[in-house]
């Protein structure tokens, strides 16, 4: 299995002496810099890479605090004002007894986030130090990350839908509340983090442990 | 894994690690910016969130009934200034403690002052209050004046809204009443009907003897209450039952339901008087009023009367008047038996208090004053007796008074415990006798006779009205009416228009005849029959009389009327009839005509004895000469006419003033004009003969 997939690991651009365009694909002898197809700049391997994606990271997750900390939604029902955070309205669903929507709730709000960060900073941190790794978990774990990234923001979404069509003066009225937006730059800063990962970087890593 | 890939990854890694090492040193890449500019932000997020905190206060309650924590709003004058954070209960689970964020800017004015409650909606007399927490909830009103004192972030809650809100101007004051129905929590307090305070929960005394409630007046009807201020209970409603009649006293709906107290000021001599001050709630305004005379001061002088006979309709309060001005009231009485000379007697012992201020003297009277100047009054003849409160009342009052000649007597100051002030007896029996002898005096009144005696008159009245006569006197009337009727039916005025008709038609033939060849004897004959005519004439004017007659009963009928003008234009009618029958002119005509006939006779005479021929044209002469004595007569005809004419007028006018076209009136005028054509015929007949009077032998 191994030999497997070491044959479909083969030979990296860079050990051939060429430079791949992450944009269309084609692929330029080393030290062309821009693509003679779609004109993207060509680089070998973008060495600020794990930089940009730990600055990303951190910012997500700064902003990560106050989007839980901070009230979502600002309920107020027949003039009864209420607050309620991602965790206490998951808590809320689950003593309603609405154990699926508490988990819907609970996997895009607090699963998928925290889960992005961990990954992230896994893969960051398996580049960064080398060490066994298995390249092609990484692949997968970094197209997972990239892929689930944008499902974090149905949060938002939900917020902005309700905010905007649950406007009924005194009866019932729903308003975004700090969380919300914090929660977007969150989502926002982590979904920038893991596109600034170069994931060629785990070729390097798997080619210094062959 | 081989060495030679192991060594070629190594290399490659070592040139990585270097090239992310240098990258790393060379510089840190702008994209750190992101991070620091987020940590700042949300630094800047927890920081506005910390510092905008306002503090959190602690609030007791015996209840947190409605109070949710991160849900119930804490509000002052209706706005929302904090929110409850957390409820817990206190160590000794006596009380729930309500801890409330309150808006930063409002820590400062949450003093020894603020007070807190929790608001629900209210139901009561007066209204629905806190309706809108229905929907959203209790919330918790604060108050708090605008003064910044000592922050404090430990109070005890309130379990009912205060009596005012901090900061209100008014005056705070202290109600008691006997009852605690007269005062309910948010009951309203009257002056002059007009609400100005308010009234709190009342509760017991520490004695319990009485019900304190706390009353809040606003500002600024807090400046009428002053010492001389009287409090009464407008709860309910009293009805009266007096001399003017039933009075129904309801100050408000609400009063009917939850109570409420008034007042006035009754006293003048008033002083303003602190927060706190305490007043006494009395059940009637009347009771209020009187209530400044019976309270007793400390300086109320008290005095001891002696009473012979019955002091019954006498009770403790009654009022001791002075010249009809109240100054003071009975505080007690007692009967006991004093040995006088040797003999029991029982006397009667009236305790009274007086209060000096309420003496003619100047205020501030001491009890010493009142004495030295009761003392001189005594002097003067001043004496206590006792009075009727009223008329008709039983009960009874100590009267003042000063008896001109009375028998000389001192205030007794040495007699312990009071003083006695020398009593007269008092004027109740000549009150009672007074009464008494009205009434008797009603009693003795001819009643039955007078009543009898209208009776009476009632009766005669009724029996004049009921009476044939009056009612008989229409008939009476109609009689009359029908009398003169007949009398101008009458035969003799019929005929006498007939006759004459008749001896018309006599001389016509006559004349006619004399046309005829046989003159002589046709003469005769018409000269005979022409003193029939005559006859007849005279027979119809005899007949006259008959009508007169007849109009004069009329008349004298009429007179019997009670028609005053009617009866004195018949007289003026009868009196003409009358004159016209006493003319001689009337009486005059048989005569005349007697001789104008017997002229006749001698001319037919004549000719029978002469010769025809030869006297025929004497006769003629004669005959002529006949004529003209005819005539002669017949020139009075005209004038009785005329007399008859006016007398007509004169009936006329009377029947015209006489009025309504009745049936009297109709008759009577169709008869005299029927007598007017009679007349006018005659007259017709006068003046042809006169005109020519041969036409009595020529018939035409």
């Amino acid at each position: 299995m191994a030999a497997a997939r070491k044959e479909v690991t083969g030979l990296t651009a860079r050990a051939a002496g060429l430079v791949g365009c992450l944009h269309c694909g084609s692929v330029w002898p080393k030290g062309t810099t821009r693509c003679g197809l779609c004109g993207s700049a060509l680089t070998s391997r973008r060495n600020a890479s794990l930089q940009h994606v730990w600055a990303w990271w951190f910012a997500g997750a700064i902003f990560y605090i106050p989007a839980n900390l901070y009230p979502m939604l600002r309920t107020s029902l027949l003039g009864r004002e209420s607050t309620s955070t991602i965790l206490g309205g998951v808590l809320e669903l689950v003593q309603h007894g609405s154990w699926f929507v508490a988990f819907v709730v609970f996997f895009a709000s607090i699963m998928i986030p925290v889960g992005k960060f961990v990954a992230i900073a896994y893969l960051a941190i398996v580049i960064r130090r080398g060490g066994p790794i298995d390249s092609h978990s990484l692949h997968r774990l970094h197209e997972v990350v990239e892929f689930i990234g944008r499902w974090s923001m149905i949060d938002v979404f939900v917020v902005a839908v309700l905010s905007a069509l649950v406007h009924l003066a005194f009866v019932v009225n729903i308003d975004p509340g700090m969380a919300a937006i914090c929660f977007a730059l969150s989502v926002v800063f982590t979904m920038l983090s893991a596109l600034s990962f170069d994931p060629r970087l785990i070729y390097d890593v798997a080619e210094v442990r062959e | 894994m081989s060495p030679q890939d192991s060594a070629g990854g190594a290399e490659s890694a070592v040139e990585m690690e270097t090239q992310t090492r240098r990258n790393m040193l060379s510089g840190i890449s702008y994209i750190w910016l992101v991070p620091l500019i987020s940590v700042i932000i949300a630094l800047g997020i927890a920081w506005q969130a910390v510092s905008s905190r306002g503090p959190l206060i602690e609030v007791r309650f015996q209840s947190a009934e409605g109070v949710r924590a991160e849900a119930t709003e804490l509000r002052f004058r209706d706005v929302r200034v904090g929110v409850v954070e957390r409820i817990r209960f206190a160590t000794d689970m006596a009380q729930v403690i309500v801890s409330i964020r309150v808006d930063k800017e409002l820590g400062p004015f949450l003093d020894e002052n603020a007070e807190f409650w929790i608001v629900k909606p209210q139901i009561t007399a007066r209204g629905v209050s806190g309706l809108q927490t229905v929907l959203s909830g209790s919330y918790i009103e604060g108050s708090w004046d605008d003064q910044r004192g000592t922050p404090q972030r430990q109070f005890e809650g309130l379990d009912q809204p205060p009596l005012y809100l901090a900061g209100e101007e008014g005056l705070e004051i202290v109600l008691r009443a006997p009852q605690g129905g007269q005062l309910a929590s948010g009951a309203p307090v009257f002056f002059r009907g007009v609400r100005v305070g308010h009234i709190s929960e009342p509760d017991l005394t520490e004695s319990g003897d009485a019900v304190e409630a706390r009353a809040f007046i606003m500002a600024p009807h807090d400046r009428l209450i002053t010492t001389g201020t009287r409090f009464w209970d407008v709860s309910g409603f009293s009805v009266n039952l007096g001399a003017g009649g039933v009075s129904l006293d309801v100050e408000s709906i609400a009063t009917l339901i939850e109570g409420g107290v008034s007042f006035s000021t009754v006293s003048s001599n008033a002083e303003p008087v602190a927060e706190g001050a305490v007043f006494s709630v009395y059940e009637s305004e009347d009771l209020a009023r009187e209530s400044v005379f019976a309270e007793v001061e400390p300086d109320d002088l008290e005095l001891t009367l002696y009473f012979e006979g019955s002091i019954g309709g006498l009770e403790i309060g009654a009022p001791v008047e002075l010249e009809g001005l109240r100054v003071g009231s009975v505080l007690n009485f007692g009967a006991f038996i004093d040995e006088v000379d040797g003999d029991p007697e029982v006397r009667l012992q009236v305790d009274i208090s007086v209060q000096p201020r309420r003496l003619e003297l100047e205020r501030r009277a001491s009890r010493e004053d009142a004495l030295a100047f009761l003392a001189s009054a005594v002097e003067g003849g001043l004496r206590a007796r006792l009075a009727n409160q009223g008329i008709f009342s039983p009960a009874l009052k100590i009267e003042l008074v000063e008896i001109e000649d009375a028998a000389p007597a001192v205030l007794d100051q040495g007699h312990l415990p009071y003083p006695v002030l020398p009593t007269v007896a008092g004027e109740l029996s000549d009150m009672n006798a007074t009464a008494e002898g009205l009434v008797e005096r009603v009693q003795n009144l001819p009643l039955d006779e007078v009543m009898n005696t209208a009776i009476s008159v009632m009766r005669g009245i009724e029996d004049f009205v009921n009476s044939q006569a009056l009612r008989q006197a229409p008939d009476a009337f109609l009689g009359l009416v029908n009398d003169t009727r007949e009398v101008i039916q009458s035969e003799a005025l019929q005929t006498l228009a007939e006759d004459l008709g008749a001896a018309a038609e006599e001389v016509e033939t006559l004349v006619a005849e004399l046309n005829q060849e046989e003159a002589i004897n046709s003469l005769l004959a018409a000269l005979l029959r022409a003193e029939g005519v005559m006859a007849s004439v005279q027979n119809t004017v005899d007949g006259l009389p008959a009508i007169v007659e007849g109009l004069v009963q009329l008349t004298s009928k009429a007179n019997d009327l009670p028609l005053e003008e009617f009866v004195l234009q018949a007289s003026g009618l009868v009196e003409t009839a009358n004159r016209l029958l006493s003319s001689e002119d009337a009486a005059r005509i048989p005569a005349e005509l007697t001789d104008a006939l017997s002229e006749f006779t001698a001319v037919l005479e004549d000719v029978r004895e002469g010769g025809l021929v030869e006297n025929a044209n004497r006769t003629l002469a004669s005959a002529s000469e006949a004529a003209d004595s005819v005539a002669t007569a017949a020139q009075s005809l005209p004038e009785l006419t005329a007399r008859v004419d006016s007398l007509l007028a004169q009936t006329d006018a009377l029947l015209a003033t006489y009025g309504a076209r009745s049936e009297f009136n109709a008759q009577t005028l169709g008869t005299l004009r029927d007598l007017r054509e009679t007349a006018r015929s005659i007259s017709a007949l006068a003046r042809a003969i006169e005109r020519d009077p041969t036409v009595l032998i020529r018939g035409r």
